[in-house]
């Protein structure tokens, strides 16, 4: 344990298998300004675990005894704000891009290295998102195609610039060889991809804070 | 457009000509056709209105001198009578037979000379006959003494008035050719006209038994019978039946009946059909012949007759419509057959009123409208004619056209079957892939993680970590050669990139990742992927194992002159004397590379390796690389992943 325990950042993770969860546990402590606040094995627990605050969520999608989405939306009615990340395998799959557009900022490999997964998180929390050479293609293919899930939820489009960070993500450019590649900071680029995630889940997130107010969250 | 409307009008004025131009070529025919020796004509007469039945009973006074030809005006009873007195004088009669010609006494006539009856035109008794055609009556040449002699003439009209036309008395050799022609021009041509009607009446009635929806030629079959029936009634001199006004009104029965059906054959070969004004028509026309048919009997033989003054104006209305049916049907466009049908039409009534001048005495000439059926019929033979061919294009046209469109419907359902089966096909492979990485996800790569979590965070199972580890990046890698790209080659290296940088970030190695805009590689599947990614990959492991440096530099670009994609792994390593360079991992590499219809070259670098793999921009990957059916894709992938 470190000297300053308020600084660190509080981690709650939500992941079905022990082995995985309690190395995910050991990676995340091992990063000096990380720790786990909470870590669960189902998706009932992950969400009663929700009544305290925590800074960043990890959630596995495939739980016993639900979906990760589910405990996403849970998450984003309580919290509408709070960064969330999804901890997969492969990180292109389907199930990733859906929990994107459930709110999701971004995602962790389940194998990274403490190093990578914290930069991850620590990006996350400047307000960036990691985006790999799949996810940017996808997104690509979503704001330009039609095939919207949400038909009713507004649509947003991307700027030229977020395109263009997109393209150079699906190449596997890096967030400084596209800020360089473009003439910008890297901190630019980061909320570049933070708005086009946004942009990605802007349906779900209105739609969270939609139902937050009906439910009375927010006037408390 | 100056010349076309000068064409048209040229074409009017030929058509509005054509009925002049007709007659006046049968009047110059006429001219020198043989007539009458002009010492043989009677030229003027005595005159006396009386009913004797004999010579002998005429009065002494009374009579009137004329000219001839000269028609009796009679205002007391019907049927008249009237006689003629002509002397002539005679030098040598000679013993040839002698003979009267009459050109056309239209009343019944009984000759005399020097007061012994030579003939008549038929007994005097009702019905009276009614001569149109010429008679020749022959008389012995001892019945004519030398100097003057007397001819004389009774001529019994039912109706009309009496009358003396052309008449001649002369030597019968020398009248016969006037008279042999007259007849034949006055009898025969109508026989053979009425006998022409008559058949192509039948022609065109079969056709319209045989087409009853075209009832267009059912009512020109009509008009034609009734043509040839008002032919035939006019031939007949004396009446078989009823009253020779009867008779008379027949004819013009007859005529109606072809007035009637001209106007609704138009209407409905024009496709101009007015229903109501057609059965307005027939209405008029029952009524008027009703008129015709009862007149004879109210009222007798008095004249003129009350029958006419209704029938007259009735096909005059008739004649009127059918002619603005064809205004009407100009008005949309002149099409040939129409004009033909106008022109035809235009002549039958140019003739008619010249023909019913002629008969009612108000000029002398000869009769025509008979002349003028060979020309009616040769122009609705010509209107039939341009309808047939052009019901035959238009047949043809339809078939064309139709066949046309079955092809196009087969072409576009062929299109069709391809594209659904095509979907259909990403479909399945869409759903194939997701189970397959779901699987994966759930199965494989979850144990994997699993297996390498636990391996983690014990010290004694530390070795197994890093075969682990490489077991889930090739799991990724075949995960990811899954993933649809659209032929987006960038997008390929690209997600190679992150997979290989942390084994890159642990040896410590720099990577240069340059990548340019490509051009799209059109089906660039799963196994063209999965080839491209494993020859990058081998190379950047290669350099990796064996060359000992310090960066790499991989870099994609369109390499126009060779119209390829160029993709280069570059190492700042010892170079291409590596023992193991040559092996295993090299040919494999270059059969991807042939496979992906490309080839591979390894370079020695200033320092270092370079490995080029070179692809064809546009079909040709596909072309040469998978010509297998795309659910067989899956198949290849999983088979090269397993060599691999």
């Amino acid at each position: 344990m470190d000297a300053t325990p308020a600084a660190k950042l509080n981690v709650f993770l939500v992941e079905d298998d022990a082995a995985t969860r309690d190395s995910l546990r050991a990676r995340i402590e091992a990063h000096p300004r990380l720790r786990v606040g909470a870590a669960h094995g189902t998706a009932a627990e992950g969400i009663a675990a929700l009544a305290a605050r925590p800074d960043v969520l990890l959630v596995d999608l495939g739980l016993p005894d639900g979906n990760g989405i589910d405990v996403i939306r849970a998450a984003l009615r309580r919290y509408a704000d709070l960064p969330i990340m999804v901890i997969t395998v492969f990180g292109n799959e389907k199930r990733v891009i859906a929990a994107i557009q459930a709110g999701a900022s971004g995602y962790l490999l389940k194998d990274d290295p403490t190093h990578e997964l914290g930069a991850a998180i620590e990006l996350l929390m400047e307000g960036g998102s990691p985006i790999s050479p799949a996810i940017a293609r996808h997104l690509i293919r979503h704001f330009q195609e039609h095939g919207d899930p949400q038909p009713a939820a507004p649509r947003e489009t991307l700027t030229a610039r977020e395109l263009e960070v997109l393209a150079l993500a699906t190449k596997g450019f890096s967030y400084s060889e596209i800020a360089q590649l473009l003439g910008l900071s890297t901190n630019t680029v980061a909320s570049y991809t933070k708005h086009i995630y946004e942009k990605l889940a802007v349906g779900s997130r209105s739609e969270a804070i939609y139902e937050a107010s009906r439910l009375g969250l927010l006037e408390r | 457009m100056a010349r076309s409307s000068g064409n048209r009008i040229l074409l009017w004025l030929t058509a509005l000509a054509l009925p002049f131009l007709l007659i006046a070529m049968l009047e110059l025919g006429l001219r020198n056709a043989p007539g009458v020796p002009p010492q043989f004509q009677l030229r003027e007469a005595d005159f006396i209105e009386s009913h004797v039945e004999t010579p002998r009973e005429l009065p002494a006074t009374g009579w009137q001198h004329t000219q001839l030809p000269r028609v009796v005006p009679v205002a007391g009873t019907r049927p008249s009578s009237a006689w003629f007195r002509v002397p002539f004088t005679v030098r040598d009669a000679g013993d040839e037979p002698w003979a009267v010609y009459l050109q056309r006494p239209y009343s019944n006539v009984v000759l005399y000379i020097n007061g012994a009856k030579i003939g008549d035109g038929g007994a005097m008794t009702r019905p009276y006959p009614m001569h149109r055609a010429p008679l020749l009556v022959g008389f012995p040449a001892k019945l004519l003494r030398p100097g003057t002699n007397l001819f004389e003439l009774r001529s019994v009209h039912a109706y009309q008035s009496p009358r003396l036309g052309v008449a001649a008395i002369g030597p019968r050799a020398q009248l016969l050719p006037a008279h042999e022609f007259t007849r034949g021009f006055a009898v025969t041509t109508k026989q053979v006209s009425a006998i022409v009607l008559a058949v192509l009446a039948t022609l065109f009635g079969a056709l319209w038994w045989l087409r009853r929806q075209d009832a267009a030629y059912g009512w020109f079959s009509l008009g034609l019978f009734s043509w040839a029936a008002h032919i035939q009634i006019m031939l007949v001199p004396r009446p078989p039946f009823g009253s020779e006004v009867l008779w008379q009104h027949l004819q013009g029965i007859a005529i109606g009946v072809f007035a009637l059906t001209s106007a609704l054959f138009v209407n409905r070969y024009t496709g101009l059909r007015q229903p109501r004004i057609e059965r307005v028509l027939i209405a008029l026309w029952a009524a008027g012949a009703a008129v015709l048919l009862v007149d004879p009997i109210l009222l007798g033989y008095r004249f003129p007759r009350f029958g006419y003054l209704v029938w007259i104006p009735m096909l005059t209305l008739i004649s009127a419509y059918t002619v603005f049916t064809l205004l009407r049907s100009l008005a949309r466009g002149l099409t040939a057959e129409v004009a033909v049908l106008g022109a035809a039409g235009w002549l039958v009534l140019v003739v008619s009123v010249r023909d019913t001048v002629i008969e009612l005495d108000w000029l002398e000439g000869r009769l025509f409208l008979a002349y003028t059926v060979g020309f009616v019929l040769c122009g609705v033979a010509a209107a039939l004619l341009l309808r047939f061919a052009r019901a035959f294009h238009a047949a043809e046209r339809a078939r064309d056209e139709l066949d046309e469109r079955v092809r196009q419907k087969t072409a576009e359902l062929e299109l069709n079957l391809v594209r659904v089966k095509d979907l259909e096909r990403e479909r399945a492979l869409n759903s194939e892939r997701e189970r397959i990485l779901q699987d994966m996800h759930d199965g494989l790569g979850g144990h994997l993680v699993q297996a390498l979590a636990i391996a983690t965070s014990r010290e004694t199972l530390k070795p197994v970590e890093e075969p682990l580890r490489a077991c889930l990046d090739e799991l990724r890698l075949m995960v990811d050669s899954l993933e649809p790209v659209n032929g987006d080659l960038a997008s390929v290296l690209g997600s190679l990139r992150p997979r290989i940088s942390r084994r890159l970030a642990l040896a410590g190695v720099v990577i240069r990742w340059q990548i340019d805009d490509l051009p799209l590689v059109p089906d660039l599947g799963p196994r063209q992927v999965l080839d491209v990614t494993r020859v990058v990959q081998e190379a950047i492991t290669n350099a990796l194992k064996h060359s000992a440096c310090r960066s790499i530099t991989v870099r994609a670009r369109l390499v126009q002159a060779s119209d390829g994609i160029e993709i280069m792994v570059e190492d700042d390593g010892r170079g291409l004397d590596a023992p193991a360079a040559g092996g295993h991992g090299l040919a494999s590499m270059r059969r991807r590379a042939a496979s992906l219809g490309g080839s591979l070259e390894i370079l020695a670098a200033a320092p270092g390796t370079r490995v080029m793999l070179w692809l064809p921009a546009g079909r040709a990957v596909n072309k040469n690389a998978d010509a297998g059916q795309a659910p067989d894709r899956v198949g290849h992938t999983a088979a090269a992943g397993e060599h691999g």
